[in-house]
């Protein structure tokens, strides 16, 4: 279990992850007291009703969302860093997030079909359940042929490259798809790419906290097997691990969070690959029951930082989050890593 | 006699790739392996002695007949009941950043430990009797990619004596150690098969450690030969002789030690006795002389501890070792 060390940590976390959470819904396009913000969150209405609007219907649902796409891509990248060994390995690499690509191209580049643009300009891009859906399609296939191939394979090396090769086939039938379409759809499609949090209200927050909260905790009881297999396959395998069913047990968590989220969210890069090592750098440690918990709180808290400075705070623009991940969240992954001695060594 | 920890039946190791087959060893091998037993696994380089540990410890398929534990196939067994009768020493080294020695011991508890990994207080204790056992307390802090070598090895073998199986087995434990380490690790083999009762199998090439430590020696020439039984019997039969057989190389079956073998060698006479005398044979070996009374040229210890070279009527003497191989390969 979790020394005191650990425990401090997540506590601190815990407070930080808060206090990011107040500034990222008290801060946006619109000037809101932080006193009517406190105010609202705690479930009295405001005086003006446009606020109790903004907050409680925009900025809480998109913080929410942060903090569940936060927690969701990382915890998927540590389970990936840890069961390919490998630190460059992040939630993409199986190829789920390209199928959920997939899924939104077939539906935005269907070869003019005018029901489902119709669909997409009348509801907005992030918000079209129609979206949802077929990225929810696009992820689930790729996700389960995937497993397939997880379950006839000897080799944790192979699956990773396996699963290369199935993202980038899928990356490609989508660029042929580009390829024929119109310069606006491809427009359409390109914005869906750089990702949004808003959008993910009401019943879609349920689903989504709900399919995340299962891969979480799937996650959870999957660390046991992740510390394992720090060891390498041959030692995992002589400690009584079942390499296959260890491996199925992973990728299904890791797809089901990475899957999901970029359904909702559209492809949110970087967070995936840089909150496992900065979480490692934080804790010291490699228990996965440490580190499952605090990639959680440490990717909300990134996230939820990234969504603030989205939206450029004192201006009316708010930039897509995808650009703000890598932009703020590079810099600090290469001063931690350069800190440390043997960066092979994750 | 107890009955045997773990037996193979018809045993052939190798592997499969595609449509080729590569049999490693031919067999039909039919070992086994017994409480307080230590077995030593010796063969050259690419004898196959690594596929044959990783088969009957289940990692690995036969190609043709099975490994039992307990009189049941081992491939029958659960991945947990295998891992509470077989622990593993690899030779492949750790590298995972932030993991502690104390918790890379721990997870050596993973066949017995909850479904999340915790630890209840026989786990601990299991915990503590190897690290003890291994001589690791004074590190248990230390990061696994700061420890050397030799340390490595021995919070290795504290992972698997915290596995606390009744077969322990180890693929080159005494590879990358020094001298006294080697000694030392094979000592504590040799103690932990005496005193516990666990049956432990190793692959060496440490010959003469393993002919002065071993009960049986498991001998792997090459894909076809194989021999087994204790280590003397090995000698005597001359099989350890013809497993290392090399023309540079000569197996004296007297000491149990290996010589190197020189193409051209020399005869000089002798006369001494004592330690001294020992150890200038020991030097005249390694520069390639052989002992013969019509030679022409002798060498002789005096009583003052000093050396003589006679050679056609003329004497030398020598203070050292070192100065009379200088003498003896310039006359040559």
């Amino acid at each position: 279990m979790p020394g005191f060390f650990s425990k401090v940590r997540l506590a601190g976390l815990l407070l930080l992850l808060f206090l990011a959470f107040l500034l990222d819904i008290s801060l946006g396009p619109v000037k809101i007291p932080l006193r009517e913000v406190l105010h609202i969150l705690f479930s009295s209405p405001s005086a003006d009703s446009s606020w109790t609007f903004i907050v409680g219907k925009i900025r809480i649902p998109k913080a929410l969302t942060a903090v569940l796409a936060g927690c969701g891509l990382s915890v998927s990248g540590l389970q990936m860093q840890t069961l390919f060994r490998n630190p460059l390995a992040d939630p993409s690499v199986l190829g789920i997030t390209a199928g959920a690509g997939l899924g939104v191209a077939m539906v935005m580049l269907a070869g003019g079909n005018m029901a489902t643009l119709f669909a997409i300009r009348e509801l907005g891009l992030s918000g079209s359940l129609l979206i949802t859906i077929a990225a929810c399609l696009g992820a689930g296939l790729v996700m389960i042929l995937v497993l397939i191939l997880s379950s006839r394979l000897r080799d944790n090396v192979l699956m990773l490259i396996i699963g290369i090769m199935i993202g980038s086939i899928t990356i490609s039938i989508t660029s042929i798809w580009q390829y024929f379409s119109s310069p606006e759809q491809v427009k359409d499609y390109l914005l869906w790419t750089f990702g949004s949090l808003g959008g993910v209200t009401g019943g879609q927050l349920l689903i989504l906290g709900t399919v995340i909260a299962l891969g979480l905790i799937m996650a959870w009881l999957s660390s046991k097997m992740l510390d394992a297999l720090l060891l390498g396959e041959n030692y995992a395998r002589s400690m009584g691990l079942d390499p296959r069913k260890a491996r199925l047990v992973i990728i299904c968590s890791s797809s089901l969070l990475a899957g999901s989220i970029t359904a909702f969210c559209g492809p949110i890069g970087f967070v995936g690959i840089a909150v496992p090592h900065i979480t490692r750098q934080i804790f010291r440690s490699s228990d996965h029951r440490v580190l499952v918990p605090g990639c959680c709180l440490t990717g909300a808290l990134l996230l939820l930082l990234c969504d603030t400075l989205s939206q450029l705070p004192g201006s009316p623009t708010v930039l897509p989050i995808n650009v703000i991940t890598a932009l703020a969240g590079a810099p600090v992954v290469i001063a931690l890593l350069l800190r440390q001695k043997n960066i092979n060594a994750y | 006699m107890s009955s045997p920890l773990i037996q193979t039946r018809g045993l052939q190791t190798g592997y499969q790739t595609g449509d080729t087959t590569t049999v490693t060893t031919r067999g039909p091998l039919s070992l086994e392996v017994r409480r307080g037993q230590l077995v030593c696994l010796l063969g050259p380089n690419g004898a196959g002695k690594s596929t044959l540990l990783r088969t009957i410890a289940g990692l690995h398929p036969p190609l043709k007949g099975n490994v039992e534990i307990n009189g049941r196939d081992i491939r029958l067994h659960s991945p947990i009941q295998r891992a509470r009768t077989v622990s593993l020493v690899l030779t492949e080294r750790v590298s995972t950043h932030h993991l502690d020695v104390y918790s890379l011991v721990a997870l050596g508890r993973y066949p017995w430990s909850g479904w999340l990994g915790g630890l209840d207080s026989t786990d601990r204790a299991a915990i503590e009797l190897a690290i003890d056992a291994a001589g690791i307390r004074s590190f248990l802090d230390r990061k696994i990619i700061t420890l050397s070598d030799g340390e490595h090895q021995k919070v290795m073998l504290a992972r698997a004596l915290a596995q606390d199986t009744p077969l322990l087995m180890l693929d080159e434990p005494t590879a990358h150690l020094d001298l006294p380490s080697r000694i030392h690790l094979m000592r504590l083999l040799h103690k932990l098969a005496g005193q516990t009762g666990k049956g432990v199998l190793l692959s060496t090439h440490e010959l003469e450690l393993a002919l002065q430590v071993a009960d049986e020696v498991w001998l792997l020439q090459d894909s076809t030969t194989f021999h087994h039984g204790a280590p003397e019997d090995l000698v005597l039969t001359g099989a350890f002789e013809a497993a290392f057989a090399h023309e540079d190389i000569r197996f004296d079956k007297h000491t149990g030690t290996f010589a190197i073998e020189h193409e051209h060698r020399r005869p000089v006479a002798f006369s001494g006795e004592g330690l001294a005398a020992q150890w200038t044979l020991r030097a005249l070996r390694r520069e390639g002389y052989f002992i013969s009374d019509d030679a022409p040229c002798s060498i002789r210890i005096g009583h003052d501890g000093g050396w003589t070279i006679t050679r056609e009527g003329r004497s030398n003497s020598f203070s050292d070792i070192s100065s009379l191989l200088q003498a003896l390969g310039k006359s040559d």
